[in-house]
């Protein structure tokens, strides 16, 4: 195939024809451009696309006269590999949009072009894994078995990520949890230190005051105990006794455990009694702590009935309004942009987020105490009451922190609420409902953040060494 | 009537660009009125007419994405005389593109936002990325014509199938009216035996379907966009203007 008009043929010529025929595209068209001629009725005759016989062939009838868009399939095929979506659309400033990008540098440009999918930087990793339920329950070591070790439940779980940080954590809970009564003589149960949670909400009423013990018993001198120690003393705890154990059958309700635990204190009790006059302190404490016991049952339940049930509506009502809001984002952005800048609207949808998870961890609280554990107790209502802004302002705070951050770490993609990728603006909003749910992970991401921006000092010290 | 014609192909640097732009100005210069829409987020038509997108304050992620966006607003006199009117993309569009993907008609918010502005123009061109995703598909679903430019290369040749196939899927779905305009070869290179064998591939399966015209390979379009002309302007003379002059004339004789 000598081509005298091709000044280069002479740097083409020397291969064999054999080669040559194989670099030819002669006939190959039809395979190349539509998959084989079998696909003919693609490209119809002279308009492919008025072909009849194509349509007939896909079994479709075109809709005619009406509207296309009338008669749009939910399916349409476009669905970005989502599959059905659900309708909650993420809400993004449109003003923000319409500003230039921040800088103009290759990465930027980069961005904006289809192709590039921006990958999440190691360094803003959020530690989602953290979040991954540990298997062995918390709430199941508190008492451990007797005879097994204390820190067995500690001993045998699995590392998680944030194992060796046990002193980042703020909140890290120690000593005995309040709400599992101790059994009666085993005196300050020496409870595994906490892990860090993050499958529960941030729990304040969790850490308490360990339960004093006083180990040593005191001997009644013999004297003074036949002095104080009378048999009118002895009838009155007797009657005491049997008083008790009739309030305890007539208060009867449905947790029952806490009837059983009370019979079986007062016997308890009545046997010190019987078996002679010097345990007589014993018996006494036993009958105070089952009376004690109940009253407190009688108060909790009617804190729940009404503290309880206002703090439940009011965070219901929270949980509407916030609902009403994530409705109507968008004629919220229209009243808003004008008067706020962009960062500051960009961070409403997190903040909302957050006051989601605020609000659920809040309930979720409150209903741990007022139906499982039932040990509510007013004097916690504020918390309640200020845990959905709470929700809110960590929610901004995390997504300040996660802007931050991926702009000081010089991030590929900066993480912004405008020009993140979809995945991503889903992941930051379940963050921050995660991080109103569950305080700690906020913690845990400071932690992260501020090791990734100010490297610990080994780190420090390596890269000395290094560029020295 | 105005015609509105989608230049589309997701293989990348075929000419869609720069065809969308010699042609609109072919056209304006031929006595018509033309507006040009980048659907791009390279924002490269844009920069062509010598915009810079980073200075745009609203363009088509706008019109894509508000309800009642006048067009009028962000249009940009741009061409021969001033007299083509250029809807620019700014650098937000990929986060458009995103964001549209939430709503139920985001398959038709060009369409609409076509439909509502009812601005009496004879031609309007839209330039697509290149690919096939949701940016391209309003531009599919807003026109009712579609023109392909094949770049002389098999890899290109290859892209034609998938592209055949979208068009076909929102011809069914969500655009009867669409059609083909037909199919032109670009950077055609005269003493390549490849381009020559491209063109009669493409002839003998679109038959009457690809234009007679044929863009040839010239440097010269990849540099008058430096200075925010186009080649049809620059020099009108150029074999290459000459080439898009007659596709032009060839596109406006054919509706
Ligand atoms: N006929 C031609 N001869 C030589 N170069 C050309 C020709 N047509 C376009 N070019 C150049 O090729 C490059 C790609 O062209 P263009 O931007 O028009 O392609 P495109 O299909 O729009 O690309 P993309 O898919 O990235 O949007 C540009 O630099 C352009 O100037
Ligand atoms: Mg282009």
């Amino acid at each position: 195939m000598g081509n005298a008009d091709n000044p280069f043929d002479e740097f083409d010529q020397p291969d064999s024809n054999a080669e040559e025929e194989s670099l030819s595209l002669d006939g190959r068209g039809w395979d190349i451009l539509v998959g084989g001629e079998e696909h003919a009725h693609t490209v119809g005759g002279e308009d492919p696309f008025d072909s009849q016989d194509a349509n007939a062939e896909l079994g479709e009838t075109l809709p005619t006269g009406e509207s296309p868009f009338g008669a749009m399939p939910s399916d349409a095929f476009y669905d970005r590999g989502r599959g059905e979506e659900t309708p909650v659309p993420p809400e993004i400033s449109e003003a923000a949009t319409s500003q230039p990008p921040r800088d103009l540098s290759p990465q930027d440009m980069g961005r904006h072009t289809p192709m590039a999918v921006p990958t999440q930087p190691d360094t803003v990793d959020m530690g989602i894994e953290g979040f991954e339920t540990p298997p062995v329950s918390l709430g199941e070591l508190t008492t451990p078995p007797a005879g097994l070790p204390a820190d067995l439940g500690t001993a045998t779980q699995p590392a998680t990520p944030f194992a060796s940080e046990a002193d980042v954590m703020p909140f890290g809970s120690r000593g005995i949890s309040p709400f599992e009564t101790p059994a009666p003589g085993t005196g300050t149960p020496t409870t595994p230190a906490k892990k860090r949670d993050f499958s529960r909400p941030y729990d304040p009423f969790e850490e308490e005051m360990p339960l004093r013990d006083f180990k040593d018993e005191y001997p009644p001198k013999g004297e003074l105990e036949k002095q104080l120690i009378t048999r009118e003393r002895i009838d009155a705890l007797w009657d005491e006794i049997n008083e008790t154990y009739a309030t305890v059958i007539d208060d009867v309700r449905g947790h029952f455990n806490t009837t059983e635990t009370a019979i079986t204190d007062l016997k308890k009790a009545r046997e010190l009694l019987l078996a002679g006059e010097e345990h007589f302190d014993n018996a006494e404490e036993i009958v105070k702590r089952v009376k004690a016991r109940l009253r407190l049952e009688t108060k909790v339940r009617q804190w729940s009935r009404t503290q309880g049930t206002w703090l439940a509506i009011y965070l219901v009502v929270w949980l509407l309004l916030l609902f009403t809001i994530f409705l109507s984002t968008n004629r919220i952005n229209q009243i808003v942009e004008p008067l706020v800048p962009n960062w500051l609207g960009a961070a409403l949808l997190p903040g909302l987020f957050g006051s989601v998870g605020g609000v659920v961890g809040a309930l979720w609280v409150l209903i741990k105490h007022i139906a499982r554990k039932r040990d509510f107790d007013p004097i916690h209502a504020p918390w309640y009451i200020i845990n959905p802004f709470m929700g809110m302002a960590l929610g901004i705070i995390a997504y300040f922190l996660l802007f931050a951050s991926s702009t000081l770490l010089g991030a590929d993609t900066p993480l912004t609420l405008l020009d993140i990728e979809g995945g991503r603006l889903y992941g930051l909003y379940g963050l921050c409902v995660v991080i109103g749910f569950n305080q700690n992970v906020l913690w845990a991401l400071v932690d992260r953040v501020t090791k990734a921006i100010v490297p610990p000092e080994e780190t420090v010290a390596v890269l000395d060494e290094t560029t020295r | 009537m105005t015609r509105t014609i989608v230049v589309a192909n997701q293989k990348g640097g075929v000419g869609k660009t720069t065809s969308v732009a010699n042609l609109g100005a072919a056209l304006s210069l031929l006595g018509h009125q033309v507006l040009l829409i980048d659907l791009d987020p390279q924002a490269a038509l844009t920069a062509s007419f010598g915009i810079d997108p980073y200075s745009i304050s609203t363009g088509t992620p706008q019109l894509l994405m508000r309800d009642r966006f006048p067009l009028s607003r962000s249009l940009v006199p741009v061409g021969p005389g001033r007299r083509i009117g250029l809807m620019p993309a700014s650098l937000s569009l990929a986060a458009a593109e995103v964001q549209i993907a939430f709503l139920p008609d985001r398959t038709t918010r060009l369409q609409q936002a076509l439909q509502r502005n009812l601005v009496p123009f004879d031609y309007i061109l839209i330039d697509t990325p290149p690919s096939l995703g949701l940016l391209t598909l309003n531009g599919l679903v807003a026109a009712r014509e579609v023109l392909i430019p094949v770049q002389c290369h098999y890899l290109a040749m290859r892209g034609v199938r998938g592209l055949i196939e979208t068009i076909w899927r929102v011809k069914r779905k969500l655009n009867p009216d669409l059609s083909l305009l037909g199919l032109f070869a670009t950077m055609y290179d005269p003493y390549s035996r490849h381009s020559v064998e491209v063109i009669a591939e493409l002839r003998s399966v679109f038959k009457t379907k690809v234009f007679n015209v044929i863009i040839p390979e010239n440097v010269r379009f990849a540099e008058v966009p430096v200075a925010g002309k186009t080649l049809v302007e620059y020099m009108p003379e150029h074999e290459g203007a000459r080439a898009y002059w007659q596709l032009a004339e060839v596109i406006a004789s054919h509706g």
